[in-house]
C-alpha cells in the first residue's frame, strides 16, 4: 500500500511555530490536521492537509509519564470536526532536531489508541500520525480497508521550492 | 565525470532529487516533445507521457516535433512512443510510461505525478487539467502559443504559467477567459488547427522546464508558487506578466478551498 501526505509550506511553518511554544506544564504541544483524501488505484491513499487545529491550552492533562497527555475535550473536538465534514484526522506533533524523525515507543503506544478512535465518525478514511522535526518527518497511516497501520512512503511540502521526502522501496 | 557536473549549483542532493521526481506531460506535439527532452536531459528518473495521438501521416508535425523522423510519418507512430525513444537515448535508466488515450482516461496517472505539464491547445482541456491537479495538490505547468494575422503581419505570442493550489490560477490570470470558453464550447470543444513553430515552441517549454527546475531543486534564491511568462514572438522577448505584481496580494475565487481537494465522492 502507498501513501502519500501533502501539506502547503505555509500551514507547515504555522504548525511547526505552534508546536514550539512552550505549555505551562505540558513539555511538548500536538496538534491535528483536518484532511482530504483521495485514493490511489488499488491500495493507497493521498492525505491532503486541509487546516491545522492546534490543542487549546486547557485541553492538555497533566501527566509525567508522557511529553504531551491530551484530555477527551481535545478529542471530542476533533471527532466533530471529521463528523461534520469528510475529513481524515492527522495527528502532529514535533521532534526537536534535524532529519527524519522516528516514533519512540510512547509515540507508538499512544498513537495505537488514539487513531483508530477517528474510525466511530468516519470509519472509510485512512487517519494518521505525523512526527515533524526541524526539516523533515515522518508518520504511519491506520488504513480503514485492513485496519492495520503502515509507514508513510511519501511527503510532499507544495509550495516554492517543494520538498519531497521519500521511502525508497527495494 | 558525472554526466550532471555542470549542473551541480543546484544544489545539494539535486541530482538524486531529479532522479527520484515524477514528471507528468500532457500533449507530445511540439510543446511537449521539447519538455520532455530537457527532462531527460537534467536527470529526471520517471516520465509519464500521455498523448493519444500519433505523428500525422502528411508529415505537418516535422516542423517542430523534437525526435520525429519520415520513418515515423510513414509508420504514423504514437507521439508517445517518439518522446520516449528520444528521452531513453539520452539516459536509458529513466524509466518512461506511455499512456496513448485521453488523460481524462488517465485521472490516476496525474494524481501519481509530482508536476504536472501542459502542452496542448483546448483551452477548456487546459482548465479542467488545472483543477484536476488543484485537487491533489500537484503543481501545474502551462504552456501555449499562438499566431495571429495583425493587419499585414503576424504576430507570434504565448505564455508560461505555473499555478498551484492556493495561489491565482489562470483564470486569475487572464489565460483562460469565459468568453473564450464559451468560444470553444460552441466548437464542441474543438481547439482548431493552430500555427506552430519550434523556436517559440523552444522558448516556452525551456521556460516551463525552469519553472520546474526552481520547483524541485533549490538553486532560485527567491522560487515564485505563481508564475506568468509572457511571449512576444515579434520582439523574442520573454517577460515576466504585471498582473502578478497584483494577482500576488489576491486570493483565488475560481475554485473552493478546502472543498475542492480530494476524491470529490468519498465519505
Amino acid at each position: 500500500m502507498r501513501t502519500h501526505f501533502k501539506i502547503p509550506r505555509g500551514m507547515l511553518d504555522e504548525i511547526r511555530a505552534d508546536l514550539s511554544r512552550p505549555h505551562s506544564f505540558a513539555y511538548e504541544r500536538v496538534g491535528f490536521v483536518t484532511c482530504k483524501v483521495g485514493k490511489f488505484d488499488g491500495e493507497g491513499w493521498i492525505i491532503l492537509a486541509a487546516n491545522y487545529h492546534p490543542v487549546e491550552d486547557e485541553d492538555y492533562v497533566k501527566d509525567e509519564s508522557v511529553g504531551a497527555m491530551i484530555g477527551s475535550a481535545a478529542i471530542r473536538k476533533m471527532m466533530q470536526r471529521a463528523y461534520d465534514e469528510p475529513y481524515s484526522v492527522v495527528h502532529v506533533h514535533m521532534h526537536e532536531h534535524s532529519g527524519r524523525p522516528s516514533p519512540s515507543a510512547t509515540d507508538a503506544r499512544e498513537m495505537a489508541k488514539l487513531i483508530p478512535n477517528f474510525w466511530n465518525v468516519r470509519r472509510n478514511f485512512p487517519h494518521a500520525a505525523v512526527i515533524l522535526s526541524f526539516d523533515s518527518m515522518s508518520g504511519t497511516v491506520w488504513d480503514p480497508s485492513s485496519k492495520s497501520r503502515f509507514a508513510i512512503d511519501d511527503f510532499t511540502v507544495v509550495g516554492a521550492p517543494m520538498q519531497f521526502i521519500r521511502t525508497e522501496h527495494g | 565525470m558525472d554526466k550532471h557536473n555542470r549542473q551541480s549549483f543546484l544544489g545539494p542532493n539535486s541530482e538524486a532529487t531529479l532522479r527520484s521526481s515524477r514528471a507528468v506531460i500532457i500533449g507530445l506535439g511540439g510543446g511537449g516533445s521539447h519538455i520532455g527532452q530537457q527532462l531527460a536531459h537534467v536527470g529526471v528518473g520517471n516520465i509519464f507521457l500521455i498523448d493519444p495521438d500519433t505523428i500525422d501521416r502528411e508529415g505537418t508535425n516535422l516542423n517542430r516535433l523534437i525526435g520525429g523522423t519520415e520513418k515515423d510519418v510513414e509508420d504514423e507512430t504514437l507521439k508517445v512512443e517518439i518522446a520516449k525513444r528520444l528521452i531513453q537515448s539520452i539516459d536509458s535508466r529513466i524509466q518512461v510510461h506511455t499512456f496513448d488515450t485521453p488523460w481524462q482516461e488517465n485521472l490516476q496517472v496525474l494524481r501519481g505525478g509530482d508536476v504536472v505539464f501542459g502542452c496542448i491547445d483546448g483551452l477548456m482541456q487546459r482548465r479542467d487539467i488545472e483543477s484536476a491537479t488543484r485537487r491533489y495538490m500537484i503543481p501545474y505547468i502551462d504552456i501555449g502559443m499562438d499566431v495571429h494575422k495583425v493587419d499585414s503581419h503576424y504576430s507570434v505570442s504565448g505564455q508560461a504559467s505555473l499555478s498551484m493550489h492556493g495561489q491565482p490560477c489562470m483564470k486569475c490570470m487572464g489565460i483562460i477567459r469565459d468568453d473564450q470558453l464559451a468560444h470553444e464550447a460552441a466548437l464542441y470543444g474543438a481547439a482548431g488547427e493552430r500555427p506552430q513553430v519550434v523556436w517559440s515552441n523552444g522558448v516556452l517549454a525551456s521556460a516551463a522546464v525552469g519553472l520546474f527546475m526552481q520547483l524541485v531543486t533549490p538553486w532560485a534564491s527567491h522560487p515564485k508558487p505563481v508564475t506568468l511568462l509572457e511571449f512576444d514572438g515579434n520582439r523574442q522577448t520573454l517577460t515576466e506578466s504585471r498582473k502578478l505584481k497584483y494577482l500576488g496580494q489576491m486570493s483565488c475565487d475560481h475554485y473552493a478551498y478546502p472543498i475542492e481537494l480530494g476524491d470529490p465522492f468519498l465519505k
